[in-house]
């Protein structure tokens, strides 16, 4: 799975650039300026970073230059700033792509798995099969006996998230922070639960809750190929 | 932003820092829509949605004129 750090100060643009993303499959994960942002880098590899051009300690064109020097990982300018000047700068700067705000999410995802292909980035296996149940993340479709099962996005995210990690139970908790980037502090467990309950439905197995999405009693679920 | 007397026409950079400005409120007022708009939504939540879409487009359109940018 692809890995994309975000860089910037505005808690609701990584929030939004985090939910775009992640629809997609990616992992995101957030740094809110660009002292995190090199801790990030010394920590591990990123596959791609989206960046805003203004941070609180650095301008986002001197944090590029410094990404510059240590490799050449995709990155794609946010900006306030749509001036030719400002784009120019950006570009030259070495970033790869420039998009300025207001941006359309689902085009910065387009615009993310662009840049991933012609990284050759690491991504994940399109198709996730067990049995009668495929699920290609590519499409991003289920399929039940080859016939498309209607799931809503938030519904395709967590069967994708769930079936990505057969055997594996996570409490509701850790749903809501992985498939929703959410937090049981302000949003009830209980919304894990109903989706649940919806994909289940869908799959024809609402009165089977062993068949696929497994609950474990008293923490959360399993996916059981 | 400091405060001016009205009828007092602001400078070039005082209107790129105003554009920029507006663009942070606006890129979340049409990106989080545009998010919900892709969930599965009650006939009253996706009206709800379409007004505050609707709302940040003409508000979009405004700057445009105003700035000249966008």
């Amino acid at each position: 799975m692809a890995r994309v750090l975000v860089v910037d100060d505005d808690d609701a643009v990584r929030l939004l650039v985090r939910r775009a993303l992640e629809r997609e499959g990616l992992r995101v994960e957030e740094a809110p300026d660009a002292a995190l942002a090199l801790a990030a880098f010394d920590r591990t590899s990123w596959d791609l970073v989206v960046l805003d051009v203004s941070l609180p300690d650095l301008s986002g064109l001197d944090l590029l230059r410094q990404l510059r020097v240590v490799g050449d990982v995709p990155v794609i300018m946010l900006s306030g700033r749509s001036d030719e000047a400002d784009r120019v700068a950006g570009l030259e700067s070495g970033a790869d792509d420039y998009v300025v705000k207001p941006f359309y999410p689902r085009e910065l995802a387009a615009r993310v798995r662009s840049l991933l292909r012609r990284s050759g980035a690491r991504t994940r296996p399109s198709l996730l099969e067990f049995d009668e149940l495929t699920i290609d993340t590519a499409s991003r479709q289920a399929l039940l006996g080859g016939t498309p099962v209607e799931l809503t996005a938030r519904e395709f995210d967590l069967l994708e998230f769930l079936a990505s990690a057969p055997r594996q139970a996570f409490s509701r908790a850790q749903l809501l922070q992985r498939v929703w980037g959410s937090s049981s502090a302000w949003q009830q467990e209980s919304t894990v639960t109903e989706h649940v309950r919806r994909i289940r439905r869908k799959l024809g197995v609402e009165a089977d809750q062993s068949r696929w999405i497994t609950t474990v009693r008293g923490f959360g679920y399993r996916f059981e190929p | 932003m400091s405060s001016r007397a009205p009828g007092v026409t602001l400078g070039s950079s005082e209107l790129a820092r105003l554009d920029h400005d507006l663009r942070g409120p606006l890129n979340a007022i049409l990106g989080f829509g545009r998010l919900l708009e892709s969930e599965e939504l009650t006939p009253d939540q996706r009206e709800c949605v379409e007004q505050i879409v609707g709302g940040g487009e003409r508000l979009r359109a405004l700057i445009a004129t105003a700035f000249g940018t966008l």
